[in-house]
């Protein structure tokens, strides 16, 4: 028992890229409420009680102050699961049949959740979320700078285009985020585990099956 | 078969650790005095990342005449009602500050300079674009003209009602920074600003002041009516 070999799924390096992002994440979605109700382009408003900054001017304090945190952050997620990839749980392969299996199972809480393994639904919305992440990142400098990097402008589909491709991939992540949630809710020691660390037992092959 | 998670003294503390300063900066920053400081300095440095990224020679993207947003869309932090009306027979531009020779000129001393006509994007800081053509003089022309201190930091623009606002001196030379006499190939209208505006693609709006009656050369933050609001000053695109 003395010599069991560890491994910590939430390394501290994670876990603090992870809050980091999250808050910076959250600031810069509520922030962008009040900087999306300055000059709506859909027939809608937020409320002011969830617009961090109130008006314009807080919100883009806000926002260009979350944006360094935010792209800090991310940058940090990526570069340590690139270096990390072999410790990291895979995020591929995705199979359709799997995922379609397994989202059955979530929906009759047969879920079973195994540390530092992602199963194929997981993976899919990982991915999806980084996407969506580079995404608002990538619209977010185009708005920011539409004449500095006018190159990446015109691949975005120019100014007015990028302020739509901004909104909607915040409105993706708010999705990923609800999900994120629900799956916390259902399985509360993951929270424990992000919030902690901890260390699981290292088996000499990670089994895939659910 | 399910592996359990084992928590660590260390990650606890750790995480412990982390959730008390981030619940402490929380509630010190709900407090505006203490958000203050910070939100000021995160601008300041958006002001340093955006003077390294702007390129004194990259051009506005320009925009084919049949892409012009009619009707182009009055904006001021009054109603349109309230707009100056400024006599142009009597109306004076004055130029001084860091400037070999301080002048003071009339309009058709401006209308008799070399004309540059750009048809470029508007964009407000509240997020809305619209495409115009505006033709005058490039502010660079006019500053060599009064011998203006180009290693100056600042340029600053004061206005008929009160506006006043203030723009880096790179900026400032950019061969699109004009100060337009005329929009959609006539004198401005008192709407968009007669009758001198500056117009400045690589700026956002807020920065094209309307109504310019003076233009100072300074190296003394001059700040504006909007930055010392709390928008942020270098304002680029």
């Amino acid at each position: 028992m003395r010599q069991i070999k560890h491994r910590s799924p939430h390394a501290l390096w994670l876990r603090l890229a992870h809050w980091t992002l999250a808050i910076s994440t959250l600031g810069l979605i509520s922030s962008g409420f009040a900087i999306f109700n300055a000059a709506p382009f859909y027939d809608i408003s937020f409320p002011t009680v969830i617009a961090l900054g109130t008006d314009l001017t807080g919100a883009l304090r806000w926002h260009f102050l979350f944006i360094w945190t935010f792209a800090g952050s991310l940058s940090l997620l990526i570069l340590g699961r690139l270096i990390k990839t072999r410790s990291a749980p895979p995020l591929i392969p995705i199979r359709a049949s799997k995922v379609r299996v397994e989202i059955v199972d979530t929906f009759r809480l047969k879920l079973a959740h195994q540390p530092g393994v992602y199963i194929h639904t997981q993976r899919l919305l990982y991915l999806g979320c980084f996407a969506l992440l580079a995404l608002a990142l990538l619209s977010g400098l185009v708005l920011w700078k539409p004449v500095q990097l006018q190159a990446l402008a015109s691949v975005v589909g120019g100014y007015e285009l990028a302020r739509r491709i901004h909104f909607w991939s915040m409105t993706g992540l708010g999705a990923f985020i609800a999900v994120h949630l629900t799956m916390v809710l259902v399985a509360p020691s993951t929270l424990l585990g992000m919030l902690f660390g901890a260390r699981v037992p290292r088996s000499e092959k990670s089994s895939e099956k659910s | 078969m399910t592996e359990r998670l084992q928590p660590t003294r260390r990650g606890v503390i750790g995480g412990l650790a982390g959730m008390t300063l981030a619940g402490g900066a929380a509630a010190v920053l709900s407090i505006p005095v203490m958000r203050r400081p910070l939100l000021d300095a995160a601008s300041q440095w958006n002001d340093k990342v955006q003077a390294a990224l702007f390129q004194p020679d990259r051009l506005a993207p320009l925009y084919q005449e049949t892409e012009i947003t009619r009707p182009f869309r009055y904006n001021a932090f009054y109603p349109e009602a309230y707009a100056p009306k400024l006599d142009p027979d009597t109306w004076r531009l004055g130029v001084s500050g860091r400037v070999a020779r301080g002048t003071s000129f009339q309009l058709d001393d401006l209308r008799r300079m070399p004309q540059e006509a750009q048809v470029t994007r508007l964009i407000c800081i509240e997020g809305w674009s619209a495409v115009g053509k505006w033709s005058g003089v490039r502010l660079g022309r006019l500053l060599d003209l009064v011998g203006g201190d180009a290693e100056a930091r600042y340029v600053k623009f004061e206005c008929a009602e009160g506006y006043t606002t203030s723009i880096d001196m790179a900026s400032a030379r950019h061969p699109q920074t004009i100060l337009a006499l005329d929009f959609l190939d006539q004198p401005l209208p008192r709407a968009f600003g007669a009758p001198l505006r500056l117009r400045i693609p690589t700026k956002l709006g807020f920065k094209n002041a309307k109504y310019i009656t003076k233009i100072i050369v300074t190296n003394d933050y001059p700040g504006g009516y909007w930055e010392d609001q709390g928008y942020n000053w270098f304002a680029g695109l």
